[in-house]
Parts: structure tokens; C-alpha cells; sequence
């Protein structure tokens, strides 16, 4: 344990106790490689770039012992879709999908440039750490409910989505209270496709963190997109890798954030070979009191000619004191690509305002109706129905607070 | 049924506070179609904003009823709830909206604003079935968003879609002949034409004669300089047509 405190500079009590539960964990190579990785930086703070806008280490002063017990649910709950309880032990599959280790106690790819990540796949315990195999593609899409109630919670699955396979998976990140961490890795195969869906919503004394790590092969397909809500502090990381030619990836999300809440939406994709496609459209908007945070960032090798990518990011704020953090990148060494990026941040167009209110439509339905139209565009991907679920959600939210 | 007396109304903020209209009086009973003309900057647009409550144009004086009711008190959608309806110059795009759930809302927040029930969605679809036939708007362009990628003549049919929809009490178009082709014209003062009734009165707002041969008025007045200078029948109308503003308004000097 005396190494351990070593490995912090100056830990804070959050810190000790996060390095207490590594030390009452089975000891194990990948697991050190994990928290060593984190230990490096500890809990992030504003001072390190990649979190210069959610200052996680004052976010996380202690863990908590317990949650109140508070009742939240997930608006994928309504989805027809076959739900997989993600570290209530080793989860019954349906046929298509199966549990190829219950350990998947590797050592994360990158784990350096993602401390909490990494902190999450060290400090998982048995069958909280999953790696699960597609075999082929399934009736319906497969929901996953993570921990909600746990005062901490750091699970990990792993999924490879096998050649040609279509997978579909809806996500609930839905926390009561306390500090999570939560890690994804998708390996998608030749010519198979993911659809990944989001809903994310948390009380506002909880810390969440979600990172997903997607590889696509050669012809393989990314669909994303979801709603997050924001928490004490919650920040929804993707990084998907094109590894091979022709890969299509599209990462979408809406986002509406309230007062006292912060959710930070970061994503890194990287083109390492050419022909392959990104779209990127986020869209939110924010009250009196949220802070919304946007990072996109784009890298595209030497080698990768003919990348297509095109990053948007719109915000509203809706009241005077929300606050939107935005920083889109692209870095680029190939020569011959097509890739953009746009950025706005704005208040609702007050002539269009004034139009509904003049056909009898209140101002605050004007208001929420014109948001949930903006933010909706960013779900216009989506199947209908699964879209529907979350825009109703977000139509209801915003009626409470306009 | 629409009474204006002595109102006067600036618009614009502080130091760029400008009085626009300064003493109108005018009175539509149910019923009639009044037009008004002027030259630009006479405060026509102003006006209409005015009576139906936009932000940024504050009234200072005088008074504004509609069958009785004071509606310089009233917020904008309680206007529209009492029946006082505006066709734009410009109609705004609202972008991800489609026209179906835009129309729907508005009539049923009316109802509601009313105390009355809201409309059924089969009622509410063979109701605007019908009116789209006459208008010539496809069932496609009433799902698309509203005004997003309409031509300026589809944005003024969806204007008179709105009113057939809605039929409000009292309507104000501003310049609807802006923008139309012929053929749009025809469409577009047909819906009005058909609006016409007893109990609904109209304030046309116009530069030119030529809405006038479509859509006839039973009065016409002239707002220059943010008050009626004269007032006549239609034959005021060719007369400006003819003359142009300078004769009507150095005998009204």
C-alpha cells in the first residue's frame, strides 16, 4: 500500500479510498497494468487537457457508503427489447450471444490517455467484467441496465461482434447517486454493423463516467446516437477507431442539461486507414445553471486518403446563466480528405417564437416544442420508434422546466 | 368589431426608441374587408405587430379593442385565442415542426386558451384534408416543416391554410401579395375571398391596387407617417394607383 500512495502525488480522501478498494481486490498483472494507468494522473482535474472542462477530481471529494434509495428509471424501459443486467453476475444471453470469459481482466488499449476508464476496468470484481461474443445477429436489440444504486460502481464488458453480424444494443447509464465508471469495447468485425443507443440520466449528487472504445473493421458500420441529461458531474466519452478501408460511423446525440447539472459529451475518432466515413451531429440545449461540454475531435493519419468526416455540434441556451463548452478539432496528415467541423451555440430565434405565440400556441410550449425540434435532429437516425421513446422523454423534461 | 383610437406605439429600446405610430384611429366592423395602403416606412408592418403583441413595439397611448375586449393587455397567443389572426410578410420557418403537429397545436392551445375541448384527430385530419385540396397543398408538404424549403407562393398558401384551419374572427394579412405569381394570387385571394362572412372582419394591408381587384375592400385607407390621412372607398385605391401617394398626401397637408 505504501508504493500505492506513492503513485499520488498529492491524493485527495476519494483517491485513498479508490486505492484502498484496489488493494482489497485479487491481485493480478492486467488489473495493476489498469490502475497504474490511472494512478498516473488520478482523478482528472482541469489542469489535465482532456478534462480541462469537467473537473472530475473536485467532483469526487469521497465515496459515498450508501445511496438513498431513489427511483429512477430508464426511458428504454418501454423499447421491445431483451434486457441483459449488467453486474448482477454472469447475465443470461439470448441465442445469438454468449459469454466467452467472465474475467476479461486484459489490460485496456490506450489506457494512459484514459485514467477513468482505466480506473474502472482495475477495480472490477468478478462478474463485473464481461466479454461476450455475437455470434449472429439477433430478433431484437439487447438492452443493457448498469448498476444504478451501487454507491460506486466500476464494471466492464466487452463485446466482438463477429463478421457480417448486425448487433443492436440500447444503453441506460442511470445512476442515484455515488461514482461509477463504466467501460464499453466494441470490436466490430468485417461487414458487421452496431447500433448503439444511449439514454443517460442520473441524480444530481451522482459522479458517472462512460467510456466505449469501438473498433471498426474493414466494410464495418457505426450507427450512435442517444440523450444524456447530465449529473453532478457525468461525461459520456466514444472513441472509435477505423482499422480498416470502408468503414462507416455515424455519432449522433442530443443533450439537454438543467440547473446543477454538467454533462460533458467527448468523443476522438481516429481514421488510421482510407475510404472510410464519420458524421458527427450534436445537439443540445441547456437552462439557467447546467453546463454542457462538447469535445469532437477528429485525427486522420498519413494513410488515410479519401476520409469523408464532418463534425457539427449546435447548442441552445435556453436562459441566461447556462453555460455550453465547446471544442471541436480536426488534425490532419493525409492530403486528400474532406472533412469539416462547425460549432454554434445560440438562443431560441425570437421571430420564430413570436410566430407560434401569434397562432395561439403559449410561449413556453413555443419554447419547448422549438427545442425538442432542434435537439430531435440529432435522433433523426434512429428507428422510429426507439427515437420516439427518447424524444417523448425529452418533450416531457422540457415542459417541466420552460 | 376591431376599434383602434389615438394609439400611438414606439419600437426599439431606449436611445433607439422611435415613434412609429402616432395617433391611428380606425374602425372594422364585422363584416367588412378594409384596406390599407401607404408608402414604405408609413408604419403598415408596424402596426400589425403592434395589434397582435410582438416584443419590442410598446404601446404608449391609446387604445386597441376587438369586439369589445381589450387586446393591448392580452399576450400574443391570447390574442390569437380571442380570433385575431396576422399572415405574415414573411412567414417564419420553424424548423423540425411539420405543419400537421404546427396547425394542430396552435388549434387546440387555442380551444384550450377558449375553455373549449380539443379537436379530435380524425376530425382534425378530414378538416385539413379538405382545406389542403383547395389550396392545392399535398398531403407530403403539410408533413414537411413548417415554411422550411417552401417557394415564397407556398409559404402564402400556408398562410391561408392557417386561417382556413384556425378561423380566426378577425384577420390582418400584410402584404400578402408579396411575392405571388399570378396563378398564386388567384389561390391565394380565392382562400380569402372565401373567408368573407358576416360575422369576420379584415384588415388587408397593401402597397399595391392589384390585391385590390382580387380581394375587394369595402373601405380604403391611407396610414402615412403613423395615422389614417384619408379614408375612401375603392375607388381611393385606383385614384393612389393613378397618382401615386404625393396627391393624397399634400391635400391631406
Amino acid at each position: 500500500m505504501a508504493a500505492l500512495k506513492d503513485l499520488f502525488p498529492n491524493p485527495n480522501a476519494a483517491e485513498l479510498e479508490l486505492a484502498g478498494l484496489y488493494a482489497g481486490l485479487k491481485a493480478d498483472p492486467q488489473r495493476e497494468r489498469n490502475f497504474e494507468a490511472f494512478a498516473q494522473t488520478g482523478l482528472p482535474h482541469t489542469r489535465v487537457e482532456a478534462w480541462k472542462y469537467s473537473d472530475l477530481r473536485n467532483a469526487v471529494q469521497s465515496l459515498p457508503e450508501a445511496c438513498l434509495e431513489t427511483e429512477m428509471t430508464s426511458a428504454f424501459v418501454s423499447a421491445d427489447a431483451t434486457v441483459i443486467e449488467i453486474g448482477a453476475g454472469v447475465p443470461k444471453l439470448p441465442k445469438g450471444m454468449r459469454v466467452a470469459s467472465e474475467e476479461n481482466l486484459t489490460a485496456l488499449g490506450g489506457a494512459e490517455d484514459l485514467p477513468v476508464a482505466a480506473l474502472g476496468a482495475a477495480l472490477t470484481r468478478a462478474g463485473q467484467s464481461l466479454l461476450i461474443e455475437v455470434t449472429q445477429s439477433l430478433e431484437k436489440p439487447v438492452h443493457l441496465v448498469f448498476d444504478t444504486v451501487s454507491a460506486n460502481a466500476f464494471q466492464r464488458v466487452s463485446f466482438v461482434v463477429r463478421e457480417g453480424v448486425q448487433f443492436s444494443v440500447l444503453e441506460s447509464h442511470i445512476r442515484a447517486c455515488g461514482f461509477s465508471s463504466i467501460v464499453l469495447e466494441y470490436s466490430v468485425e468485417a461487414g458487421a454493423s452496431l447500433e448503439r443507443f444511449i439514454y443517460q440520466k442520473a441524480d444530481m449528487s451522482a459522479v458517472q463516467v462512460a467510456t466505449c472504445i469501438i473498433h471498426l473493421a474493414d466494410d464495418a458500420s457505426l450507427s450512435q446516437a442517444g440523450i444524456g441529461f447530465g449529473a453532478k458531474l457525468a461525461r459520456m466519452e466514444t472513441q472509435v477507431y477505423h482499422h480498416g478501408e470502408n468503414a462507416k460511423a455515424s455519432i449522433n446525440g442530443a443533450y439537454l442539461v438543467g440547473d446543477g447539472y454538467h454533462l460533458d459529451q467527448t468523443s476522438l475518432v481516429r481514421h488510421a486507414q482510407p475510404h472510410c466515413e464519420t458524421e458527427q451531429l450534436v445537439k443540445g440545449a441547456v437552462m439557467d445553471g447546467g453546463r454542457a461540454v462538447f469535445q469532437g475531435k477528429f485525427f486522420v493519419a498519413k494513410k488515410a486518403q479519401k476520409t469523408a468526416a464532418q463534425m457539427a455540434h449546435n447548442a441552445l441556451i435556453l436562459e441566461n446563466g447556462g453555460e455550453v463548452n465547446a471544442k471541436p478539432e480536426l488534425e490532419i496528415y493525409a492530403d486528400d480528405v474532406e472533412c469539416a467541423h462547425g460549432n454554434t451555440v445560440g438562443a431560441l430565434d425570437e421571430t420564430a417564437l413570436f410566430y407560434m405565440r401569434q397562432r395561439g400556441i403559449p410561449e413556453t410550449q413555443a419554447r419547448a416544442l422549438l427545442t425538442r425540434a432542434f435537439i430531435g435532429e440529432a435522433l433523426d437516425d434512429m428507428p422510429e420508434a426507439l427515437g420516439e421513446i427518447l424524444m417523448e422523454e425529452a418533450g416531457a423534461w422540457l415542459t417541466e422546466r420552460l | 368589431m376591431l376599434k383602434i383610437e389615438n394609439l400611438t406605439a414606439t419600437v426599439g429600446e431606449d436611445d433607439e426608441t422611435k415613434e412609429i405610430i402616432k395617433g391611428l384611429t380606425l374602425e372594422v366592423p364585422a363584416g367588412e374587408v378594409h384596406a390599407i395602403m401607404g408608402p414604405n416606412g408609413a408604419g403598415k408592418s408596424t402596426m400589425s405587430y403592434v395589434l397582435t403583441g410582438r416584443d419590442g413595439y410598446e404601446v404608449t397611448g391609446g387604445s386597441a379593442t376587438l369586439n369589445g375586449d381589450d387586446i393591448l393587455d392580452m399576450e400574443p397567443e391570447e390574442r390569437a385565442a380571442a380570433g385575431l389572426f396576422l399572415s405574415f410578410q414573411y412567414p417564419v420557418e420553424i424548423p423540425g415542426v411539420p405543419v400537421m403537429t404546427f396547425v394542430r397545436t396552435a388549434m387546440n392551445s387555442q380551444r384550450k386558451l377558449r375553455g373549449e375541448e380539443e379537436i379530435s384527430a380524425a376530425d382534425f385530419l378530414k378538416k385539413s384534408r379538405a382545406v389542403a385540396a383547395k389550396l392545392k397543398l399535398t398531403p407530403e408538404m403539410l408533413k414537411r416543416p413548417v415554411n422550411v424549403g417552401f417557394s415564397g407562393g407556398e409559404k402564402k398558401r400556408l398562410e391561408i391554410f392557417q386561417m382556413m384551419m384556425l378561423e380566426p374572427g378577425f384577420l390582418i394579412l400584410d402584404e400578402t401579395d408579396s411575392g405571388l405569381d399570378i396563378d398564386a394570387l388567384r389561390i391565394v385571394s380565392d382562400g380569402v375571398n372565401e373567408l368573407r362572412s358576416p360575422d369576420r372582419g379584415m384588415l388587408v394591408i397593401t402597397h399595391y391596387q392589384r390585391l385590390l381587384d382580387h380581394i375587394q375592400p369595402d373601405k380604403v385607407h391611407v396610414l402615412a407617417n403613423g395615422k389614417i390621412i384619408a379614408t375612401g372607398g375603392p375607388e381611393l385605391a385606383l385614384r393612389l394607383e393613378k397618382e401615386g401617394y404625393d396627391g393624397v398626401l399634400s391635400e391631406a397637408a
